[in-house]
Protein backbone atom coordinates (compact mmCIF):
# COMPACT_ATOMS: atom_id res chain seq x y z
CA UNK A 1 0.00 0.00 0.00
CA UNK A 2 1.39 3.36 -1.05
CA UNK A 3 0.30 5.39 2.00
CA UNK A 4 1.68 8.69 0.70
CA UNK A 5 -0.73 8.42 -2.26
CA UNK A 6 -3.61 7.94 0.19
CA UNK A 7 -2.60 10.99 2.27
CA UNK A 8 -2.22 13.19 -0.84
CA UNK A 9 -5.68 12.12 -1.98
CA UNK A 10 -7.18 12.74 1.48
CA UNK A 11 -5.49 16.16 1.61
CA UNK A 12 -7.14 17.15 -1.68
CA UNK A 13 -10.51 15.66 -0.63
CA UNK A 14 -10.42 17.81 2.50
CA UNK A 15 -9.92 20.85 0.26
CA UNK A 16 -12.92 19.66 -1.79
CA UNK A 17 -15.15 19.64 1.27
CA UNK A 18 -13.78 22.93 2.57
CA UNK A 19 -13.41 25.24 -0.42
CA UNK A 20 -15.86 23.45 -2.71
CA UNK A 21 -18.62 23.05 -0.11
CA UNK A 22 -18.21 26.65 1.12
CA UNK A 23 -19.50 28.11 -2.14
CA UNK A 24 -22.95 26.75 -1.20
CA UNK A 25 -22.83 28.47 2.19
CA UNK A 26 -21.71 31.69 0.51
CA UNK A 27 -24.52 31.63 -2.04
CA UNK A 28 -27.11 30.84 0.65
CA UNK A 29 -26.02 33.96 2.55
CA UNK A 30 -27.36 36.13 -0.32
CA UNK A 31 -30.76 34.46 0.03
CA UNK A 32 -30.93 34.52 3.84
CA UNK A 33 -31.07 38.33 3.67
CA UNK A 34 -33.92 38.43 1.15
CA UNK A 35 -36.80 40.04 3.01
CA UNK A 36 -39.15 39.27 0.11
CA UNK A 37 -38.88 35.56 0.94
CA UNK A 38 -41.23 34.02 3.47
CA UNK A 39 -39.90 33.18 6.93
CA UNK A 40 -40.23 29.50 6.03
CA UNK A 41 -38.04 29.91 2.95
CA UNK A 42 -35.37 31.85 4.84
CA UNK A 43 -35.27 29.26 7.62
CA UNK A 44 -34.99 26.51 4.99
CA UNK A 45 -32.04 28.38 3.42
CA UNK A 46 -30.47 28.66 6.88
CA UNK A 47 -30.95 24.92 7.32
CA UNK A 48 -29.17 24.21 4.00
CA UNK A 49 -26.38 26.64 4.87
CA UNK A 50 -25.99 25.11 8.35
CA UNK A 51 -25.78 21.59 6.93
CA UNK A 52 -23.14 22.47 4.31
CA UNK A 53 -21.15 24.51 6.82
CA UNK A 54 -20.51 21.41 8.95
CA UNK A 55 -18.11 20.15 6.27
CA UNK A 56 -15.70 23.12 6.27
CA UNK A 57 -15.82 23.16 10.08
CA UNK A 58 -14.72 19.52 10.33
CA UNK A 59 -12.22 19.75 7.48
CA UNK A 60 -10.52 22.81 9.01
CA UNK A 61 -9.59 20.60 11.96
CA UNK A 62 -8.53 17.40 10.20
CA UNK A 63 -6.51 19.01 7.40
CA UNK A 64 -3.66 19.64 9.88
CA UNK A 65 -2.97 15.99 10.94
CA UNK A 66 -3.35 14.87 7.31
CA UNK A 67 -0.86 17.55 6.25
CA UNK A 68 1.51 16.39 9.00
CA UNK A 69 1.24 12.81 7.70
CA UNK A 70 2.16 14.05 4.22
CA UNK A 71 5.06 16.13 5.51
CA UNK A 72 6.30 13.10 7.49
CA UNK A 73 6.15 10.98 4.30
CA UNK A 74 8.41 13.54 2.63
CA UNK A 75 10.75 13.56 5.65
CA UNK A 76 10.01 17.25 6.27
CA UNK A 77 8.07 17.14 9.55
CA UNK A 78 9.46 17.33 13.08
CA UNK A 79 6.54 15.16 14.23
CA UNK A 80 7.36 11.64 13.08
CA UNK A 81 6.16 8.02 13.22
CA UNK A 82 4.21 7.16 16.39
CA UNK A 83 4.42 10.81 17.56
CA UNK A 84 1.87 11.56 14.80
CA UNK A 85 -0.74 9.89 16.99
CA UNK A 86 -0.67 12.99 19.21
CA UNK A 87 -1.97 15.47 16.56
CA UNK A 88 -4.56 12.89 15.50
CA UNK A 89 -5.86 12.43 19.06
CA UNK A 90 -5.87 16.22 19.59
CA UNK A 91 -7.74 16.74 16.29
CA UNK A 92 -10.42 14.18 17.21
CA UNK A 93 -10.78 15.74 20.67
CA UNK A 94 -11.01 19.24 19.18
CA UNK A 95 -13.59 18.04 16.65
CA UNK A 96 -15.73 16.50 19.44
CA UNK A 97 -15.36 19.74 21.40
CA UNK A 98 -16.55 21.69 18.34
CA UNK A 99 -19.62 19.45 18.10
CA UNK A 100 -20.35 20.39 21.72
CA UNK A 101 -19.88 24.10 20.87
CA UNK A 102 -22.35 23.76 17.98
CA UNK A 103 -24.87 21.92 20.18
CA UNK A 104 -24.77 24.57 22.92
CA UNK A 105 -24.77 27.53 20.49
CA UNK A 106 -27.00 30.40 21.63
CA UNK A 107 -26.81 29.54 25.36
CA UNK A 108 -24.44 31.15 27.92
CA UNK A 109 -22.60 27.80 28.19
CA UNK A 110 -22.25 27.78 24.40
CA UNK A 111 -20.73 31.26 24.42
CA UNK A 112 -18.19 30.16 27.04
CA UNK A 113 -17.29 27.07 24.98
CA UNK A 114 -16.99 29.21 21.82
CA UNK A 115 -14.53 31.49 23.65
CA UNK A 116 -12.46 28.44 24.69
CA UNK A 117 -12.48 27.27 21.06
CA UNK A 118 -11.20 30.67 19.91
CA UNK A 119 -8.52 30.46 22.61
CA UNK A 120 -7.41 27.07 21.22
CA UNK A 121 -7.28 28.56 17.72
CA UNK A 122 -5.22 31.56 18.85
CA UNK A 123 -2.75 29.23 20.61
CA UNK A 124 -2.50 27.04 17.49
CA UNK A 125 -1.98 30.10 15.26
CA UNK A 126 0.86 31.27 17.52
CA UNK A 127 2.54 27.84 17.40
CA UNK A 128 2.20 27.70 13.61
CA UNK A 129 3.50 31.24 13.03
CA UNK A 130 6.48 30.85 15.39
CA UNK A 131 7.42 27.45 13.89
CA UNK A 132 7.18 28.84 10.33
CA UNK A 133 9.23 31.97 11.04
CA UNK A 134 11.80 29.93 12.97
CA UNK A 135 12.15 27.64 9.97
CA UNK A 136 12.82 30.64 7.68
CA UNK A 137 15.45 31.87 10.15
CA UNK A 138 17.08 28.71 11.46
CA UNK A 139 16.01 25.93 9.06
CA UNK A 140 13.94 24.02 11.62
CA UNK A 141 11.57 22.54 12.83
CA UNK A 142 10.10 22.18 9.30
CA UNK A 143 12.42 20.49 6.80
CA UNK A 144 11.76 22.91 3.90
CA UNK A 145 10.78 26.56 3.59
CA UNK A 146 7.82 25.75 1.35
CA UNK A 147 6.26 23.61 4.12
CA UNK A 148 6.88 26.47 6.56
CA UNK A 149 5.17 28.81 4.08
CA UNK A 150 2.15 26.47 3.95
CA UNK A 151 2.08 26.42 7.75
CA UNK A 152 2.18 30.23 7.82
CA UNK A 153 -0.67 30.51 5.30
CA UNK A 154 -2.66 27.93 7.27
CA UNK A 155 -2.24 30.16 10.35
CA UNK A 156 -3.62 33.02 8.23
CA UNK A 157 -6.58 30.84 7.17
CA UNK A 158 -7.28 30.01 10.83
CA UNK A 159 -7.15 33.75 11.59
CA UNK A 160 -9.78 34.36 8.91
CA UNK A 161 -11.85 31.59 10.58
CA UNK A 162 -11.63 33.50 13.88
CA UNK A 163 -12.68 36.66 12.02
CA UNK A 164 -15.77 34.80 10.76
CA UNK A 165 -16.58 33.53 14.25
CA UNK A 166 -16.20 36.94 15.89
CA UNK A 167 -18.27 38.64 13.17
CA UNK A 168 -20.97 35.97 13.41
CA UNK A 169 -20.96 35.72 17.22
CA UNK A 170 -24.50 37.18 17.44
CA UNK A 171 -25.80 35.29 14.41
CA UNK A 172 -27.56 32.68 16.57
CA UNK A 173 -29.55 35.37 18.39
CA UNK A 174 -30.31 37.29 15.16
CA UNK A 175 -31.53 34.27 13.21
CA UNK A 176 -33.32 33.06 16.35
CA UNK A 177 -35.33 36.31 16.23
CA UNK A 178 -36.14 35.65 12.59
CA UNK A 179 -37.55 32.27 13.63
CA UNK A 180 -39.38 33.49 16.75
CA UNK A 181 -40.87 36.83 15.72
CA UNK A 182 -44.27 36.65 14.00
CA UNK A 183 -42.99 39.08 11.33
CA UNK A 184 -39.65 40.57 10.48
CA UNK A 185 -38.77 44.15 11.43
CA UNK A 186 -36.60 46.78 9.65
CA UNK A 187 -34.10 46.57 12.55
CA UNK A 188 -33.81 42.81 12.19
CA UNK A 189 -33.36 43.08 8.42
CA UNK A 190 -30.65 45.71 8.90
CA UNK A 191 -28.86 43.43 11.37
CA UNK A 192 -29.06 40.42 8.99
CA UNK A 193 -27.71 42.54 6.12
CA UNK A 194 -24.91 43.90 8.32
CA UNK A 195 -23.90 40.41 9.50
CA UNK A 196 -23.90 38.76 6.08
CA UNK A 197 -22.00 41.70 4.56
CA UNK A 198 -19.39 41.94 7.33
CA UNK A 199 -18.47 38.25 7.10
CA UNK A 200 -17.76 38.26 3.36
CA UNK A 201 -14.24 39.79 3.37
CA UNK A 202 -13.16 37.11 5.87
CA UNK A 203 -14.64 34.32 3.75
CA UNK A 204 -13.14 35.58 0.47
CA UNK A 205 -9.67 36.07 1.95
CA UNK A 206 -9.90 32.62 3.60
CA UNK A 207 -10.63 31.09 0.18
CA UNK A 208 -7.68 32.98 -1.32
CA UNK A 209 -5.49 31.55 1.45
CA UNK A 210 -6.62 28.01 0.68
CA UNK A 211 -5.92 28.43 -3.05
CA UNK A 212 -2.45 29.84 -2.33
CA UNK A 213 -1.79 26.90 0.04
CA UNK A 214 -2.74 24.49 -2.75
CA UNK A 215 -0.47 26.39 -5.17
CA UNK A 216 2.46 26.15 -2.73
CA UNK A 217 1.80 22.42 -2.23
CA UNK A 218 1.82 21.87 -6.01
CA UNK A 219 4.86 24.00 -6.85
CA UNK A 220 6.89 23.27 -3.68
CA UNK A 221 9.09 26.34 -4.33
CA UNK A 222 12.62 26.34 -2.96
CA UNK A 223 13.76 29.63 -1.45
CA UNK B 1 4.87 29.55 -11.23
CA UNK B 2 5.35 27.45 -14.37
CA UNK B 3 2.42 26.96 -16.74
CA UNK B 4 2.25 23.24 -16.02
CA UNK B 5 1.91 23.97 -12.28
CA UNK B 6 -0.72 26.58 -13.04
CA UNK B 7 -2.77 24.01 -14.99
CA UNK B 8 -2.25 21.44 -12.20
CA UNK B 9 -3.72 23.97 -9.75
CA UNK B 10 -6.62 24.66 -12.12
CA UNK B 11 -7.22 20.90 -12.46
CA UNK B 12 -7.41 20.57 -8.66
CA UNK B 13 -9.71 23.61 -8.39
CA UNK B 14 -12.10 22.26 -11.05
CA UNK B 15 -12.30 18.97 -9.09
CA UNK B 16 -12.78 20.87 -5.79
CA UNK B 17 -15.76 22.83 -7.13
CA UNK B 18 -17.19 19.91 -9.08
CA UNK B 19 -17.50 17.49 -6.16
CA UNK B 20 -17.48 19.97 -3.25
CA UNK B 21 -20.31 22.19 -4.48
CA UNK B 22 -22.43 19.09 -5.13
CA UNK B 23 -22.91 18.44 -1.41
CA UNK B 24 -25.13 21.55 -1.14
CA UNK B 25 -27.17 20.47 -4.15
CA UNK B 26 -27.58 16.98 -2.70
CA UNK B 27 -28.93 18.25 0.63
CA UNK B 28 -31.10 21.05 -0.80
CA UNK B 29 -32.77 18.55 -3.16
CA UNK B 30 -34.04 16.65 -0.09
CA UNK B 31 -35.82 19.80 1.11
CA UNK B 32 -37.44 20.30 -2.30
CA UNK B 33 -39.22 16.93 -1.96
CA UNK B 34 -40.09 17.52 1.71
CA UNK B 35 -43.92 17.91 1.83
CA UNK B 36 -43.68 19.82 5.12
CA UNK B 37 -42.59 22.86 3.11
CA UNK B 38 -45.00 24.99 1.08
CA UNK B 39 -44.74 24.79 -2.74
CA UNK B 40 -43.43 28.40 -2.87
CA UNK B 41 -40.62 27.65 -0.43
CA UNK B 42 -39.73 24.55 -2.42
CA UNK B 43 -39.70 26.60 -5.63
CA UNK B 44 -37.33 29.11 -4.00
CA UNK B 45 -35.03 26.33 -2.78
CA UNK B 46 -35.09 24.79 -6.25
CA UNK B 47 -33.87 28.09 -7.72
CA UNK B 48 -31.01 28.25 -5.20
CA UNK B 49 -30.17 24.59 -5.81
CA UNK B 50 -30.19 25.14 -9.56
CA UNK B 51 -27.71 28.01 -9.25
CA UNK B 52 -25.31 26.04 -7.02
CA UNK B 53 -25.64 23.09 -9.41
CA UNK B 54 -24.34 25.27 -12.26
CA UNK B 55 -20.89 25.20 -10.62
CA UNK B 56 -20.38 21.41 -10.94
CA UNK B 57 -21.79 21.67 -14.50
CA UNK B 58 -19.17 24.27 -15.45
CA UNK B 59 -16.40 22.35 -13.70
CA UNK B 60 -17.21 19.12 -15.52
CA UNK B 61 -16.76 20.96 -18.82
CA UNK B 62 -13.69 22.90 -17.66
CA UNK B 63 -11.78 19.93 -16.25
CA UNK B 64 -11.42 18.26 -19.67
CA UNK B 65 -9.52 21.03 -21.54
CA UNK B 66 -7.40 21.65 -18.45
CA UNK B 67 -6.56 17.93 -18.22
CA UNK B 68 -5.94 17.78 -21.99
CA UNK B 69 -3.49 20.71 -21.67
CA UNK B 70 -1.65 18.97 -18.83
CA UNK B 71 -1.41 15.74 -20.87
CA UNK B 72 -0.26 17.64 -23.98
CA UNK B 73 2.55 19.27 -21.97
CA UNK B 74 3.62 15.79 -20.82
CA UNK B 75 3.59 14.65 -24.50
CA UNK B 76 1.28 11.72 -23.70
CA UNK B 77 -1.83 12.93 -25.54
CA UNK B 78 -2.62 13.21 -29.27
CA UNK B 79 -4.63 16.38 -28.55
CA UNK B 80 -2.01 19.04 -29.22
CA UNK B 81 -1.58 22.26 -31.20
CA UNK B 82 -4.67 23.17 -33.22
CA UNK B 83 -6.71 20.35 -31.69
CA UNK B 84 -5.97 21.53 -28.17
CA UNK B 85 -7.17 25.04 -29.06
CA UNK B 86 -10.25 23.42 -30.60
CA UNK B 87 -10.97 21.52 -27.35
CA UNK B 88 -10.76 24.79 -25.40
CA UNK B 89 -13.05 26.62 -27.85
CA UNK B 90 -15.60 23.78 -27.79
CA UNK B 91 -15.52 23.68 -23.97
CA UNK B 92 -16.02 27.45 -23.68
CA UNK B 93 -18.81 27.30 -26.28
CA UNK B 94 -20.42 24.44 -24.37
CA UNK B 95 -20.29 26.51 -21.16
CA UNK B 96 -22.12 29.27 -23.01
CA UNK B 97 -24.75 26.70 -24.04
CA UNK B 98 -25.35 25.51 -20.46
CA UNK B 99 -25.47 29.15 -19.27
CA UNK B 100 -28.13 29.88 -21.90
CA UNK B 101 -30.11 26.76 -20.97
CA UNK B 102 -29.88 27.66 -17.26
CA UNK B 103 -31.10 31.22 -17.87
CA UNK B 104 -33.98 30.10 -20.09
CA UNK B 105 -35.06 27.09 -18.02
CA UNK B 106 -33.96 24.47 -20.53
CA UNK B 107 -35.21 26.33 -23.60
CA UNK B 108 -34.90 26.14 -26.57
CA UNK B 109 -35.61 22.45 -26.42
CA UNK B 110 -33.48 21.76 -29.52
CA UNK B 111 -30.44 23.20 -27.76
CA UNK B 112 -31.09 21.04 -24.67
CA UNK B 113 -31.38 17.98 -26.92
CA UNK B 114 -28.16 18.92 -28.73
CA UNK B 115 -26.43 19.26 -25.33
CA UNK B 116 -27.62 15.78 -24.35
CA UNK B 117 -26.56 14.29 -27.70
CA UNK B 118 -23.12 15.93 -27.41
CA UNK B 119 -22.74 14.39 -23.96
CA UNK B 120 -23.60 10.94 -25.33
CA UNK B 121 -20.93 11.41 -28.04
CA UNK B 122 -18.39 12.60 -25.48
CA UNK B 123 -19.10 9.59 -23.22
CA UNK B 124 -18.63 7.18 -26.15
CA UNK B 125 -15.38 8.88 -27.20
CA UNK B 126 -13.99 8.89 -23.65
CA UNK B 127 -14.91 5.27 -22.89
CA UNK B 128 -13.60 3.93 -26.23
CA UNK B 129 -10.32 5.88 -26.19
CA UNK B 130 -9.86 5.13 -22.48
CA UNK B 131 -10.22 1.36 -22.97
CA UNK B 132 -8.03 1.42 -26.09
CA UNK B 133 -5.31 3.30 -24.20
CA UNK B 134 -5.44 0.88 -21.25
CA UNK B 135 -4.95 -1.94 -23.77
CA UNK B 136 -1.88 -0.15 -25.11
CA UNK B 137 -3.46 0.77 -28.45
CA UNK B 138 -3.41 4.54 -27.83
CA UNK B 139 -4.35 7.32 -28.44
CA UNK B 140 -3.27 8.20 -24.87
CA UNK B 141 0.25 7.02 -24.17
CA UNK B 142 0.02 6.01 -20.50
CA UNK B 143 -2.12 3.39 -18.74
CA UNK B 144 -3.02 5.78 -15.95
CA UNK B 145 -4.21 8.41 -18.41
CA UNK B 146 -6.34 5.77 -20.16
CA UNK B 147 -7.89 4.93 -16.79
CA UNK B 148 -8.45 8.62 -16.02
CA UNK B 149 -10.18 9.15 -19.37
CA UNK B 150 -12.34 6.05 -18.80
CA UNK B 151 -13.27 7.16 -15.25
CA UNK B 152 -14.08 10.65 -16.50
CA UNK B 153 -16.28 9.07 -19.19
CA UNK B 154 -18.10 7.11 -16.46
CA UNK B 155 -18.58 10.33 -14.43
CA UNK B 156 -20.03 12.12 -17.48
CA UNK B 157 -22.26 9.05 -18.07
CA UNK B 158 -23.55 9.37 -14.50
CA UNK B 159 -24.40 13.03 -15.22
CA UNK B 160 -26.30 11.80 -18.29
CA UNK B 161 -28.05 9.25 -16.04
CA UNK B 162 -29.12 12.00 -13.64
CA UNK B 163 -30.74 13.95 -16.48
CA UNK B 164 -32.70 10.85 -17.58
CA UNK B 165 -33.65 9.73 -14.05
CA UNK B 166 -34.68 13.27 -13.06
CA UNK B 167 -36.90 13.87 -16.11
CA UNK B 168 -40.22 13.02 -14.37
CA UNK B 169 -39.41 15.59 -11.68
CA UNK B 170 -40.14 18.64 -13.90
CA UNK B 171 -43.78 17.78 -14.77
CA UNK B 172 -44.45 16.62 -11.20
CA UNK B 173 -43.05 19.87 -9.78
CA UNK B 174 -45.10 21.92 -12.27
CA UNK B 175 -48.20 20.05 -11.06
CA UNK B 176 -47.24 20.80 -7.44
CA UNK B 177 -47.04 24.52 -8.23
CA UNK B 178 -50.34 24.46 -10.12
CA UNK B 179 -52.51 22.19 -8.00
CA UNK B 180 -50.71 21.99 -4.69
CA UNK B 181 -49.41 18.96 -2.84
CA UNK B 182 -50.96 15.53 -3.29
CA UNK B 183 -49.64 12.03 -2.53
CA UNK B 184 -49.11 11.08 -6.23
CA UNK B 185 -47.23 14.34 -6.97
CA UNK B 186 -45.05 13.97 -3.86
CA UNK B 187 -44.38 10.32 -4.71
CA UNK B 188 -43.42 11.19 -8.31
CA UNK B 189 -40.95 13.89 -7.19
CA UNK B 190 -39.41 11.72 -4.49
CA UNK B 191 -39.09 8.77 -6.87
CA UNK B 192 -37.30 10.92 -9.49
CA UNK B 193 -34.88 12.18 -6.85
CA UNK B 194 -34.28 8.71 -5.37
CA UNK B 195 -33.58 7.35 -8.87
CA UNK B 196 -30.98 10.07 -9.44
CA UNK B 197 -29.10 9.43 -6.16
CA UNK B 198 -27.04 6.40 -7.35
CA UNK B 199 -25.85 8.45 -10.34
CA UNK B 200 -24.86 11.37 -8.09
CA UNK B 201 -22.84 9.04 -5.87
CA UNK B 202 -21.40 7.51 -9.04
CA UNK B 203 -20.08 10.93 -10.13
CA UNK B 204 -18.41 11.44 -6.75
CA UNK B 205 -16.80 7.99 -6.85
CA UNK B 206 -15.60 8.15 -10.48
CA UNK B 207 -14.36 11.75 -10.24
CA UNK B 208 -12.56 10.98 -6.96
CA UNK B 209 -10.97 7.83 -8.41
CA UNK B 210 -9.76 9.89 -11.41
CA UNK B 211 -8.34 12.49 -8.99
CA UNK B 212 -6.58 9.75 -7.02
CA UNK B 213 -4.88 8.51 -10.20
CA UNK B 214 -3.97 12.02 -11.31
CA UNK B 215 -2.43 12.87 -7.95
CA UNK B 216 -0.37 9.70 -7.57
CA UNK B 217 0.27 8.24 -11.03
CA UNK B 218 4.02 8.63 -10.61
CA UNK B 219 3.96 6.66 -7.36
CA UNK B 220 1.48 4.03 -8.56
CA UNK B 221 2.47 3.62 -12.23
CA UNK B 222 6.05 4.86 -12.15
CA UNK B 223 5.46 7.53 -14.82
Amino acid sequence: MEWQAVWIFLHVMLLVYWLGADIGVFYCSFHIRRADYSKETRLAVLRISGFINQFPLAVGIFILPVGLQLADGLGLSPIRDEWLLIPWVLAVAWFLFNLRVAKKRGSPAGQRLARIDIGIRVALILILVVSAIWTFVAGEPWGANWIALKVLIFAYVLTCGIGIRVTYRNAGAVFGKLADLPATTPELEAEIRRLTKAVKPWVLTLWAGLVVMAAVGITQPSF
Amino acid sequence: MEWQDFFKLLHVITFVYWVGADIGVFYAARLVVNPQYTPQTRANILKILDWIDQIPRYMLLATFPVGATLAANLAISPITGFWLYAVWIVAIGWMWVITHLHKHHGKPKALAQADLAARALLIAALVVTGIMSINGDGPFLRDWLGWKVLLFGCAVACGFGIRIAFRPFGPAFAQLMKEGSSPPVEAAMKKALDNAVPFVIGIWVFASAAAFLGLSHERLFGS
